[in-house]
């Protein structure tokens, strides 16, 4: 896909390298918080449980 | 005293915190000063602290403006309002406030603020460097950072430390709030300012390793002459930039900076809301109105802040994909701000209000805040950022949001907690001056600066825009904001001389000690451990620490992903795989061991490793290869060389573990397997690491 703002093959390419670096970033968030949420539920249910 | 006391601890986060809040406040005196008076000289005291070779005749050089600008926003975001929200407030009461007798890790804690000293003192120095501190404003951005003076070095090794120091605080909040509570608080139970804490706690512990990240790039950058920000063709002063491979990318720096630049906000707001609604409640005699709703905005919170950073860049031209992605999350944010401000404003409904001084000060942050949130959100629309990004409009909404918002909110909270620490109480009459003069003087110093803003004069001009037609008419209102800038300056006298008159008075607090900490005496849990000795302790902060080191690994290979993909031509794989390293470090995991010949074993492979590497690299310098070659070798030397260093810190922890740290395995048994366990997890995490560099760079 052509850069949207300059329209030139390079912008194009330094668009893409954006788009899959932000995507490693929140992909690796996404996993780093999914097992922390996962920890959170865990303990919310223990906590339930001894209360 | 103990040095590792959780209220030791938060007692020096507090007062050094405070401390770089003067030193950021004299900073922004000196630049209200130069936005006044552009121009003309300076009284011949100020000229001689600020030094002849930033005032040549007393009248301030831009340079020397730059440097205020820098340090004035890096000193009151890293190392004043973010210690005093998250270390010393954490640090201090949520302990208390969920029975917990001590942080669970209480040495790294008492070294998180050790550090984050260090790295306040070494960013403060920079001023008396050749050239002077930081000079390319709070974000630092490239290329124009890369290619300042070595104050520059000074700021990134500051910011690398505080992330360190901040990780190691974050662990112990997370881990004491998981595994500390006493018995009958569970996680429905805890006071909203402990769910505060934890969520700024897990903000702090995943966005700061992109900053940590970024700024190894800068380092390398401007130390090992590599091109992580520098584009090819770049020109300075009119000449093209020499010695430097090229092909690097500033907008790299931009996504890894509001990484964690952006949670940064809620690493300060979070805090000032947990304060603000113990004040409140206490105040009001109501309990908090929808706790669940707020906790349930909070958490919301705190994901959604994780992804909303690229709102600060729609004017870089990163397109539509992206520009549309973050304009809905911006928007979508503002959903949970609205919920937990409403919420606060709801529990004063059929309250019996007392307007006392942290009163006062917590009333006065909802609409301070709301202010600051409701600016903001033209600033989320990409089409209205086009005029208004880099205005004053922005510094003014922002400043809304940390001076009067969460500063307000830290003060609330001092008045608030301060008979509770000390046994003694403010008076009343200087808490009231101190409030109402600091309320009128910071909108009469920020709301002018929405409607410069609107006016169309940017931010960070060394002369306030004395050079543009269109910035004339505003400059009057420059000269009445410096002057409310001094009587704020003024009114904090009586919040001084209340804090030293303090000790002079011996009567106990008033109702302000009866909510919140439970009446709890400031020495009755010291000295003493947590409930849980041994594994879920630790097996929890390793977890946490790895998650932390995940993320800045993450950020390392998103910068390599960002180059890559976004280079025309990238040139071929290293060649050979690496045998003998990749044997010798999954060597040391497997080898790693609870005996003591298995961890002598695993040290000495895991130092083979780094010998190995030092070896390697030594060999690639001397055939000229060197990490500024190419963008290829300088992701290979930079990637490889912080898995080296936490190699080396993994074998050295080993070797110690090995050697004076094995009289544990005979004296707590169950406390060594839990270490021995959580350092098998980091080493199977270094494994895979070098996995990933390998398949990135060998094939």
């Amino acid at each position: 896909m052509a850069c949207p703002i300059c329209n030139s093959p390079e912008g194009a390419a330094i668009n893409d390298g954006m788009r899959a670096g932000a995507a490693i970033l929140i992909l690796a968030l996404t996993v780093v918080a999914g097992m922390i949420v996962r920890y959170g539920v865990t303990l919310w249910r223990q906590d339930q449980r001894d209360a | 005293m103990r040095w590792t006391d959780h209220k030791t601890v938060g007692l020096q986060y507090g007062i050094t915190a405070l401390f770089f809040l003067l030193v950021g406040f004299l900073l922004m005196i000196l630049m209200r000063w130069q936005l006044a008076w552009p121009g003309q000289p300076m009284p011949a005291w100020i000229t001689f602290f600020v030094g002849e070779s930033n005032a040549p005749g007393g009248i301030m050089l831009p340079e020397f403006y730059n440097q205020l600008v820098a340090m004035h926003g890096s000193v009151m975001v890293f190392l004043a309002v973010v210690p005093l929200a998250a270390g010393a407030f954490a640090n201090y009461f949520v302990p208390l406030q969920i029975g917990a007798p001590e942080m669970a890790f209480p040495r790294l804690n008492a070294l998180s603020y050790w550090l984050y000293l260090a790295a306040g003192l070494i960013m403060v120095a920079s001023f008396f460097v050749e050239g002077g501190a930081a000079r390319s404003g709070w974000t630092s951005y490239a290329p124009l950072a890369v290619i300042e003076t070595t104050g520059q070095n000074f700021w990134l090794i500051g910011i690398f430390l505080i992330g360190v120091s901040s990780a190691l605080n974050a662990i112990n909040v997370i881990v004491t709030i998981a595994h500390g509570r006493a018995a009958g608080i569970t996680l429905a139970k805890m006071p909203f300012f402990v769910w505060s804490q934890l969520i700024t706690a897990l903000l702090l512990l995943l966005a700061f390793p992109a900053l940590q990240a970024a700024a190894i790039f800068q380092l390398m950058d401007r130390v090992a002459g590599t091109s992580f920000f520098l584009p090819s063709g770049l020109m300075v002063g009119g000449v093209p930039l020499q010695g430097v491979a090229g092909g690097g990318n500033p907008l790299l720096w931009q996504h890894l900076f509001w990484f964690l630049g952006h949670p940064e906000v809620y690493v300060l707001i979070l805090p000032a809301m947990g304060i603000v609604s113990e004040v409140i409640t206490a105040n009001a005699r109501r309990p908090l109105w929808g706790y669940g709703l707020m906790v349930s905005a909070v958490l919301f919170m705190g994901g959604m802040s994780m992804v909303v950073w690229a709102h600060h860049m729609f004017l870089t031209g990163m397109g539509t994909t992206l520009t549309g992605f973050f304009q809905v999350t911006t928007f979508i944010i503002s959903i949970p701000s609205v919920i937990l401000i409403s919420s606060l404003v709801l529990t004063l409904w059929g309250g019996s209000i007392t307007f006392n001084t942290p009163m006062l000060f917590a009333l006065a942050f909802l609409p301070m805040f709301g202010i600051g949130g409701l600016t903001g959100l033209p600033l989320g629309l990409a089409a209205s950022d086009v005029t208004l990004h880099d205005t004053y409009y922005v510094v003014g909404h922002f400043h809304y949001l940390v001076a009067p918002g969460t500063v307000f909110a830290l003060f609330a909270g001092i008045y608030y907690w301060f008979p509770t620490i000390t046994g003694r109480s403010l008076d009343e009459m200087l808490g009231k001056i101190h409030f109402w003069g600091s309320f009128v003087c910071m909108n009469l110093i920020f709301m002018p600066m929405f409607a410069i803003g609107l006016m169309g004069v940017n931010r960070r001009l060394w002369d306030a825009g004395a050079s543009y037609a269109h910035a004339q008419p505003t400059l009057q209102w420059q000269t009445h904001m410096t002057y409310a800038a001094f009587a704020l300056g003024l009114f904090q006298i009586p919040f001084v001389v209340n804090l030293l008159l303090a000790r002079t008075r011996r009567e106990p607090g008033t109702g302000n000690r009866e909510a919140g900490t439970g009446k709890r005496e400031p020495e009755a849990n010291s000295g003493s451990h947590l409930p849980d000795p041994g594994s879920r302790r630790a097996k929890l902060g390793i977890w946490l620490f790895i998650a932390s080191e995940v993320m800045l690994f993450a950020s390392l290979f998103s910068g390599y992903v960002m180059l890559r993909a976004g280079a025309a031509s990238w040139p071929g794989p290293v060649g050979g795989f690496p045998w003998l390293e990749t044997v010798l470090l999954v060597g040391a995991s497997a080898a790693f061991g609870a005996k003591r010949s298995q961890l002598v074993v695993s040290n000495t492979l895991g130092l083979t490793f780094v010998i190995m590497k030092v070896l390697n690299d030594a060999a690639l310098l001397g055939n000229g290869i060197l990490p500024s070659t190419n963008l290829m070798w300088a992701c290979w030397f930079t990637l490889t060389g912080v898995h080296a260093a936490h190699v080396l810190g993994g074998a050295v922890f080993t070797g110690w573990l090995a050697g004076p740290g094995f009289s544990m395995a005979a004296d707590d048994r169950e406390r060594w397997l839990a270490r021995i366990d959580a350092t098998r997890k980091y080493w199977l995490f270094v494994d895979l690491v070098w996995l990933l560099i390998v398949a990135s760079f060998y094939f």
